[in-house]
């Protein structure tokens, strides 16, 4: 770390005698291209949302209709504000689990003592992060499968009627939810071991001579020890309350649970993609990006004071 | 240390083995469930049709046999889209890193030596909170022609903005007397970037390189959205048509029957499969570019 502050003034002396570097300046053009056509283009293309776009006139010759869209989809649009209640709800639920479920495993994980089990259990519980949705969901499909899938097998077994998981509004969620945890616990416990290597070992030993049990070390000493880093992570969660996660649930849902699985994502592929309405697509699209926007600002901002955060 | 191990000893009571047994077991449960699905889906990809369609495999194969494979490596379609992933990961990784590199670099200095770079970064803080989203985006591909072709795989998403940050701090991290001692041998900043710099910097882009890599590999949705035929998917695109059920009453006979091979449990297990193999072959390096990669050049505190 110690390095990471002392190269800047150093680098500075130097360059003030050389000026000006125009082969570093340089080697910025192809990023900036890129920002420019996959970045800045796009951004500029969100005007559709203000036209009644036609593909045929293009942006320039499409006419414009101020705010008509957005009216259009708050008050006329059928099954619109289902559809942020269940990306709200889907989120929120996920963040409740997802959150949690990490900071618990990584608890337990530090109470084993034998570092080859340990590292067993760790290399066992990242794998689903590292396999695509297109994959898990092959998998969930054949295991939750309502004819001849292993769960309905179990639960015909155990003398239960089979149950059609991925096709009920009762059950979808469920799947969703667990689903999720199951594929994101192992990977988010890593920033909680990295914390925990961090601990001194004589707070441990300390409290072990004040005679302390061991849920009393972990209370005062494992958890604030990685307090912060909770409170940080669920800071910087926040801003992601819209995405229910695309690509999870555009491979598992069909029309059976629109009712309940049918989020903003989802609505802005089919909108835009599959039923050409690009202009509607790119409003709901504009509102979205514009409220993450904000919320990543905020959270940004307050992890900055009071945890240092910092990404520059 | 040893006031510890002692003291763990003596004090462990009947209730502490307990908990240790509890918690043990637990941990046991919740790694095993995380490959339990993989060895449930080579269980079916190796029984018989007839016994997975009784549902009645569990992880052990009935009927063994090994046609789903056989069915998989003799299908075109899925091994065209498996050459296809393979060549956008390589191309994506040359390209990602070539772009990663040379940006982050001049990031790294001061803003005297690089004045762009200060206009440049604020480009970057506004192309990572606000995004056109995807129907402009689309239209922007198809606009500048790249919509049907390879290059929609691979040039989207090549310049990832938080990558990019994390290079630059790897780069601030390396002592800046190696680069004075390049600058006094007359060297350009392209050959301290290529010969002082790089060298130095293989921890981060080996885990640069196994990011993009990973995310190559797993991206299914630039291909269903941009490339139109589907003879011209990657695998997991190839894949996602495969597993989803389509509109039956929108498909010929003929394509019914096509879909009723390909979509068979045990070719679709032997195919999903295949294309988690080369996953798990790297896995060893995944796991630990990954950790790395977290720590290094991440973020400041």
């Amino acid at each position: 770390m110690r390095t990471v502050i002392d190269a800047p003034p150093a680098v500075q002396k130097r360059k003030k005698r050389l000026k000006t570097d125009y082969m570093l300046c340089a080697m910025l053009i192809p990023g900036s291209i890129y920002l420019i056509i996959f970045d800045f283009f796009p951004l500029f293309g969100l005007v559709i949302g203000f036209q009644d776009f036609q593909l045929a006139k293009g942006i320039l010759g499409s006419k414009w209709v101020g705010l008509e869209n957005f009216k259009y989809l708050f008050t006329m649009y059928p099954n619109f504000w289902r559809i942020v209640s269940n990306t709200v709800q889907i989120a929120a639920l996920k963040l409740c689990f997802g959150f949690t479920a990490p900071i618990i495993v990584a608890l337990m994980l530090h109470e084993v003592r034998h570092i080859r089990y340990k590292r067993t259990i760790q290399t066992l519980v990242y794998v689903p992060h590292f396999i695509s949705w297109v994959i898990l969901a092959g998998i969930l499909r054949t295991m939750l499968d309502p004819s001849d899938g292993i769960v309905n097998y179990i639960l015909n077994l155990l003398g239960h009627e089979s149950v059609y998981f991925l096709g009920e509004n009762s059950t979808f969620r469920g799947v969703l939810v667990v689903s999720d945890v199951w594929k994101g616990f192992g990977w988010g416990t890593i920033i909680y071991m990295a914390a925990l290597t961090g601990i001194d070992p004589a707070l441990y030993e300390a409290a072990i001579i004040d005679g302390a049990g061991r849920f009393k070390r972990m209370w005062h000493i494992t958890l604030p020890g990685i307090m912060p880093f909770i409170i940080l992570n669920l800071i910087l969660s926040v801003p992601g309350i819209l995405n229910a996660g695309f690509d999870q649930i555009f491979n598992l849902y069909n029309e059976r649970v629109y009712k309940t699985a049918d989020v903003l994502d989802t609505f802005i592929y089919r909108l835009g993609i599959v039923d050409a309405q690009y202009d509607l697509s790119t409003a709901i699209g504009l509102v979205k990006s514009a409220i993450s926007a904000v919320l990543l600002v905020t959270s940004y901002k307050i992890a900055n004071k009071f945890y240092d955060y910092k990404v520059f | 240390m040893a006031v510890k191990a002692k003291k763990r000893r003596i004090g462990r009571s009947f209730a502490e083995s307990i908990v240790d047994v509890i918690i043990y077991s637990v941990l046991a449960i919740l790694g095993i469930s995380c490959v339990l699905p993989f060895i449930h889906l080579i269980a079916i990809s190796l029984s018989g049709a007839v016994a997975v369609g009784s549902g009645k495999v569990t992880l052990w194969p009935m009927d063994f046999s090994i046609d789903a494979y056989r069915f998989a490596i003799e299908h075109p379609s899925f091994l065209r889209a498996f050459s296809i992933s393979v060549a956008r990961t390589v191309v994506g990784i040359l390209i990602s890193l070539t772009m990663l590199v040379i940006t982050a670099y001049p990031l790294s200095k001061s803003y005297e030596a690089c004045p762009p770079a200060r206009i440049f970064k604020g480009m970057m803080i506004i192309a990572m909170l606000i995004s056109g989203g995807l129907v402009p985006m689309y239209l922007v591909m198809s606009w500048i022609r790249l919509t049907n072709t390879f290059w929609a795989l691979v040039i989207p998403g090549s310049l990832s903005l938080w990558n990019c940050f994390m290079v630059m701090n790897y780069f601030r991290s390396i002592p800046s007397e190696l680069e004075e001692a390049a600058v006094v041998d007359g060297a350009n900043s392209f050959q301290i970037l290529v010969r002082v710099y790089l060298p130095l910097s293989v921890p981060i882009i080996a885990t640069m390189a196994v990011f993009v890599g990973v995310g190559h590999w797993n991206d299914w949705f630039s291909g269903m959205l941009y490339i139109a035929r589907s003879q011209n998917y990657p695998l997991q695109t190839y894949l996602q048509q495969v597993i989803t059920i389509p509109d039956f009453s929108k498909l010929t006979l003929e394509e019914m029957k096509k879909y009723a091979e390909v979509n068979n449990k045990n070719n679709q297990a032997a195919q999903i499969l295949i294309a988690t193999i080369p996953i798990l072959l790297i896995y060893p390096f995944l796991q630990r570019y990954f950790m790395t990669g977290l720590t290094l050049g991440g973020v400041k505190g």
